[in-house]
């Protein structure tokens, strides 16, 4: 591969650091890291960094091609950094590319990687939530706390279909996604499924939750079960480029 | 005695001050309890909870919501445990950040939440 664009790395730690409210500064580093991938088409660091900022400005089109132009440029090399593989396979999962994330996370499998794991595992964690991929995921991590979740709450049958089905109607629109589990009171706690999309007002994003519940509602076996345990919640981008309409 | 209306027109006030250029965080968070508080009474009345007894109330609530035929009301559990979540998330999970997004999603929860349960049955 390439050696790293020390541009695309100062990038990379500056998007890190960016919160909900900078999307003026977001939209800089944007511009620049279009740039930088265009000036430098076989750098992996830039592909992914740009692809990073796409997913926070919930350019979810725009990143989806990205994602798939890092894949077939990682296929490409002959060697690459298991943080880079990592930063492609969640570029690849918020894109939905599943089968291309599980291939990417499959490259490292035999390899300790020392911290890294964590991330590793956190990765394929909302591959499987998001996209039902919860065999695959239990092969890795029968153990993990969102697995044992969907156990106990008699969730895993008909998960991914469910999924699937959500992702047939919103896919396009989802730029990342997120997983996690809220405790409430110490015993109702939530496993909350967050959707950031490209919407661009509060009127879009209330069209697409709806949009998502009615999808839900419409699976065979309904959502009533859900109610209680699971819960979808819609956003626009992370970091919004400029102010959503009301 | 407050009504339900009143906490509503309330948490809509503080929603507004909350969106404003030097509102802090600390304004976003308790502009999000506000619509909880106000959507928990509102409902309650609507399905004849006693919303003034204690907290376990609220679970109880969103178990009425659920086990309803009507699918408008299963809906509004849906938003309503929406809701809950993010006034969850504003009261106790004080290292998230909690910026104009989540209030705006609170307000679409709270909103439809109310247009829901003011729906006759089917």
């Amino acid at each position: 591969m390439t050696l790293p664009a020390l541009k695309s790395v100062a990038l990379h730690k500056r998007l890190q650091s960016f919160e909900a409210h900078h999307g003026s500064l977001l939209a800089e580093v944007l511009h620049e890291l279009a740039q930088e991938a265009a000036r430098e088409p076989r750098n992996l660091i830039a592909s992914t960094t740009y692809n990073n900022a796409l997913v926070l400005a919930g350019k979810a089109r725009e990143a989806r091609a990205e994602a798939a132009r890092g894949f077939e440029l990682w296929r490409s090399l002959p060697a690459v950094s298991p943080e880079i593989s990592l930063n492609l396979a969640a570029g690849l999962g918020d894109a939905g590319l599943v089968v291309q994330a599980k291939r990417v996370l499959a490259s490292l499998d035999e390899r300790a990687l020392g911290e890294l794991d964590a991330a590793r595992v956190e990765i394929a964690a909302q591959i499987a939530v998001r996209h039902g991929e919860l065999e695959w995921f239990a092969a890795r991590r029968p153990d993990h706390p969102m697995l044992e979740f969907l156990a106990r709450h008699e969730l895993v049958e008909g998960w991914q279909a469910r999924q699937s089905a959500i992702e047939a109607a919103l896919g396009e629109r989802v730029s990342s996604f997120g997983a996690s589990i809220v405790g409430i009171d110490g015993v109702h706690d939530r496993l909350a499924l967050y959707y950031w999309t490209d919407a661009d007002s509060y009127a879009e994003i209330d069209q697409l939750q709806d949009q998502l519940l009615d999808v839900l509602e419409g699976v065979p076996g309904g959502s009533s079960h859900l109610i209680g345990r699971v819960v979808f919640t819609v956003y626009g981008p992370e970091i919004p480029l400029e102010e959503l309409r009301p | 005695m407050i009504t339900p209306e009143e906490l509503w027109a309330e948490a809509l006030l503080h929603c507004e001050r909350a969106q404003t250029i030097e509102a802090t965080e600390a304004a976003r968070r308790l502009a999000i309890a506000a619509f909880y508080y106000a959507t928990y009474h509102f409902t309650g009345r609507a399905v004849s909870l006693d919303t003034s007894a204690s907290d376990s109330n609220h679970e109880r609530l969103l178990q009425l919501l659920k086990h309803s035929r009507e699918v408008h009301m299963r809906r509004a559990a849906q938003r309503y445990d929406g809701l809950k979540l993010l006034r969850v998330k504003s009261h106790y999970h004080l290292r998230l950040q909690i910026g104009a997004q989540e209030l705006l999603v609170a307000r679409n929860h709270a909103r439809a939440v109310r247009a829901l349960v003011r729906l006759e049955p089917a």
